[in-house]
């Protein structure tokens, strides 16, 4: 029962991110949308996982890689943001 | 159930909150506290591994890294504002039933690995079947995902060029004394869940996170840490990805094929591998963080 709750929690928490994608105009709210998204694909992901009994360990472990692949994309994510307000402050660098 | 319910509110409540406000402070510290609640709802899910990395990596990491840029960005970076259209919102209401329509035909197909991972564990070298999964059977993932974090970690290195070396130091003698008495305990439990990774929750990236948090202790607090031109650091951030693939090589050579291991040697390389990916993981971890910390020498010059 609990495995539908937090499937529709999945749901929910895509939608949103994508409505953040969509909606804001500052990169930092964009970036932390798509981490949103992410966390539903990775709660639908053990979701089903846990249908089982033992929970399947295979998704458990996809998603402990793509834990740590979008802390990555964050940083470059933030890195290539704070990269373009430097240019737009000062056009003629570089 | 009713605990299931609650958390799903908050999630979803706190989730909106995160994209709504236009405050990207707020936005940002509801988003830690949204991490914290998805590693709980992780320990419902039966998943005590990705619970102990989400609280570390996604809510603890990912909110230092955020915060430490969030000054260094401008308060808005476009004139332009989203209006809402009909069209948009049928748009966003279409793919919801489309997902929906998903979520719900994806559940009438119980299809579990589990099976699989228990028949092989024996032969893995370890006896928890998430590490097995992460250091054996799926090996190439992790040895990838460990050079996507490394990649990461060089092109965001190449766009700081120049204020690599920088940091935003705190000083006070508590501050000092405090990161002083934690440092050994922290550095012990990252340690600690190493070693328990082979036979319950907690493995290399638990440990690698922790670690990071240690490192970036001492640097906040000013102790000597870790020297930027030393050799042996340079070493450290790139071994994990190494050991792995010449042990990966090893394999090809003894017969078991590309990131195989031989059925007895398993536990000793899954033990190496895992200890330098550690190692790495937290060096890169930490550094990550610290090249978005603010220039201090150029902000008070």
């Amino acid at each position: 029962m609990s495995v539908w709750i937090y499937s529709l929690c999945a749901l929910g928490l895509v939608l949103i991110g994508l409505y953040g994608l969509v909606r804001s105009h500052h990169g930092l709210q964009q970036l932390l949308s798509i981490n949103v998204m992410g966390s539903g694909v990775f709660m639908l992901l053990l979701a089903l996982a846990a249908r089982h009994a033992p929970a399947d360990a295979v998704p458990q472990a996809l998603v402990l890689t793509g834990i740590v692949v979008a802390i990555s994309a964050l940083a470059l994510g933030l890195a290539l943001l704070r990269r373009l307000a430097s240019y737009d402050e000062d056009p003629s660098h570089e | 159930m009713v605990l299931d319910g609650i958390l799903v509110l908050l999630i979803l409540a706190m989730a909106w909150r995160c994209v709504r406000t236009t405050d990207l402070f707020e936005a940002i510290i509801v988003f830690v506290g949204l991490g914290m609640m998805i590693a709980l709802v992780w320990t419902r899910l039966q998943a005590p591994d990705v619970a102990l990395a989400e609280a570390a990596i996604g809510a603890g990491l990912a909110g230092a890294l955020l915060l430490a840029n969030l000054r260094q960005l401008p308060e808005d970076s476009s004139a332009v504002r989203w209006r809402s259209s009909w069209l948009w919102w049928s748009l966003w209401g279409i793919l919801g039933l489309a997902l929906g329509f998903a979520v719900v035909s994806i559940q009438t197909t119980p299809v579990s690995l589990m099976p699989l991972v228990q028949a092989h564990l024996p032969e893995s070298g370890v006896t928890h079947p998430v590490t097995a999964v992460l250091l054996n059977f799926r090996a190439l993932d992790t040895a990838l995902e460990l050079a996507v974090l490394l990649w990461a970690w060089m092109a965001q290195r190449h766009l700081f060029e120049g204020n690599f070396k920088a940091f935003h130091s705190l000083q006070g003698g508590v501050l000092k004394t405090t990161v002083k008495m934690l440092f050994p305990l922290v550095v012990l439990i990252a340690v600690y869940l190493l070693w328990r990774g082979s036979s319950s929750p907690g493995g290399a990236f638990q440990s690698g996170a922790v670690l990071a948090a240690a490192w970036l202790m001492l640097w906040l607090a000013q102790l000597p840490g870790l020297n930027w031109q030393r050799l042996s650091l340079k070493v450290g951030l790139l071994g994990g990805v190494m050991v792995f693939f010449w042990v990966g090589l090893l394999g090809l050579f003894q017969g078991a094929g590309f990131m195989g291991y031989p059925a007895d040697q398993a536990g000793g390389w899954i033990l190496l591998i895992e200890s330098v990916a550690a190692l790495s993981i937290g060096l890169l971890l930490a550094s990550m963080v610290l090249v978005s910390m603010p220039n201090f020498q150029e902000q008070s010059p």
